[in-house]
């Protein structure tokens, strides 16, 4: 993974970070992230994760739009601070990206109208004391109704069924599960282990 | 001194100043004109000689000037005096007047500032229009203090960080006050809104995750770290993991909702309340402080618990789409 940007959300990735200003150390490449000749020195060409959080909105698109064209197979994520280049930063060809007001905003609505649901989340998102995991569906249960089922009483509350690319939130009770669905599941960070010998092989924790 | 009158009482003393100035100067013409110069004078030479020289005429007609040594000092003195008093009042009136003009072509409020059980809005950014806006469309009444707070929703213009400002925000009977600036600011914001409001919640938002305990330690009951939040979505995303997937319903459109169990719903099971069909998929219960994850159907709802769930896409479908 390469970052390009050296800031207070980057700096503790253990990847090479690339900015004009970085500390001296073995992770850190000084030079001008925008520059195709720097991030060639970076090695992007044999990189599969890149990440951008550059300053300015338009270093952060011309990088992306650098990097895509020096590596068309690499996975980009980028952070963005103004909600017009959403769209120009994807259109630079990013894969995945994070409009900073969005997601502070969000979080602070949430924590204003619903503030349990917020820190339920919270555990989720920033600490990991819950996780969604994934289940391959067991041969057994193909074609049954998903109350028909133990799996609510062995595992938990599925959240979700992920049917090919699509996902099914809050899935009904009554729906019929097919073969090579996935089941969503929210569970505690401890209890992973014992549902993972329950369950065995087919437990996605991460890909 | 000026500035601690009311404009109304300073036009008064202006205008007493005035014939003060006015009646000293005709008594003194009078005086030398009689008593020094020896020459017979009237009353209206008299106010005709003040005038002239307070408003800084510079010529007298025949017959009105004062000729002799004494008579000339004291036309010198007294035309100090009066350009004081003409000077001196019409900036002590004017000045506040065009101030108050331009304040309020500049600054003319018309959305009326809501009075009690609000959020007040601390500084003006991209997150501040997205806060207010989503309160607005779910109309929730809400005030923005900022030093350059917009027109088109209710505010305040001013320092957050002021008492005084805030109580213009009606802070004392608000709900919550969330803080956006950076995190001295917000310390001090939140230190200023606790002696107004204790029990309303103050959210702040810091850069850093290390400001978290200084915040919480000045009276912030929920502190957002842009830091740490915008790092885990992005460590998800890395490792492509479930909750990156879900994390367009965790941030996306707020489907993920609360609810608070009253009298009605106590002593009985999820099940027996149809919650799954009538609310949604309930993924977490708080109990007394305590989270029960994946509750069971059996699970008893007790008076006071408050349920995480999910809004399904269509609470009473069969679930095939």
């Amino acid at each position: 993974m390469l970052i390009l940007g050296y800031n207070e959300i980057t700096k503790d990735f253990h990847s090479l970070i690339v900015d004009k200003d970085v500390p001296q150390g073995d992770h850190f490449l000084r030079g001008d992230p925008t520059d195709r000749a720097t991030l060639l020195r970076a090695g992007i060409e044999k990189e599969d994760t890149l990440i951008v959080a550059l300053e300015d909105d338009e270093d952060s698109i011309y990088a992306v739009a650098l990097s895509r064209e020096l590596n068309p197979k690499i996975k980009i994520g980028a952070i963005v601070k103004k909600a017009e280049n959403v769209d120009k930063i994807y259109a630079a060809g990013a894969d995945y990206v994070i409009l900073e007001s969005d997601v502070l905003s969000r979080e602070i609505i949430r924590f204003l109208l619903v503030p349990r649901a917020a820190s339920f989340f919270d555990r989720v998102v920033l600490s990991d004391e819950l996780e969604i995991i994934g289940v391959d569906l067991p041969k057994e249960y193909e074609g049954k109704r998903i109350m028909d089922t133990d799996i609510r009483r062995r595992i938990g509350t599925v959240i979700a069924v992920k049917r090919k690319d699509k996902i099914i939130k809050a899935p009904s009770p009554k729906l019929p599960l097919q073969k090579g669905d996935t089941l969503l599941f929210l569970v505690e960070r401890k209890e992973i282990n014992k549902i993972r010998e329950m369950m065995g092989q087919w437990i996605y924790h991460r890909d | 001194m000026w500035s601690s009158f009311p404009l109304k009482n300073r036009l008064l003393i202006f205008l007493l100043m005035l014939i003060s100035t006015i009646l000293v100067g005709s008594l003194g013409y009078v005086i030398i004109k009689t008593y020094v110069e020896h020459e017979s004078t009237s009353l209206t030479n008299a106010i005709f000689f003040s005038i002239a020289t307070i408003s800084t005429l510079g010529h007298y007609p025949r017959g009105i000037e004062l000729t002799s040594d004494v008579g000339k000092w004291f036309t010198i003195l007294y035309l100090i005096l009066g350009m004081g008093t003409i000077f001196g009042g019409i900036q002590a009136l004017v000045s506040p007047w065009i101030e108050m003009k331009i304040r309020n072509a500049v600054k003319e409020r018309k959305i009326p500032i809501p009075k009690d059980a609000h959020v007040v809005l601390c500084g003006w950014n991209d997150i501040a229009r997205e806060v207010g806006e989503y309160l607005q469309m779910v109309d929730i009444p809400f005030v923005i203090v900022a030093k350059d707070a917009p027109l088109n929703f209710p505010g305040v213009n001013g320092d957050p960080g002021n008492m005084n400002v805030l109580k213009l925000a009606n802070v004392e009977r608000a709900s919550a006050l969330i803080a956006l600036l950076d995190e001295k600011k917000n310390v001090v914001i939140t230190l200023t809104a606790r002696r107004l409001n204790r029990e309303m919640r103050i959210i702040a938002l810091s850069e850093r995750e290390e400001s978290k305990n200084l915040l919480i330690k000045s009276g912030v009951d929920v502190v957002i770290s842009r830091e740490k939040l915008l790092r885990s979505l992005l460590d998800h995303w890395i490792k492509g993991d479930f909750t990156h997937i879900f994390s367009g319903e965790i941030f996306g459109d707020l489907k993920i909702k609360e609810l608070s169990v009253g009298k009605d719903m106590a002593g009985k099971s999820l099940k027996e309340l149809r919650f799954r069909e009538r609310v949604g998929t309930a993924i977490g219960i708080y109990r007394r402080g305590l989270l029960i994850t994946n509750p069971k159907a059996e699970e008893i709802l007790k008076e006071g618990d408050i349920v995480i769930f999910m809004e399904g896409e269509n609470h009473a479908d069969t679930g095939i789409q």
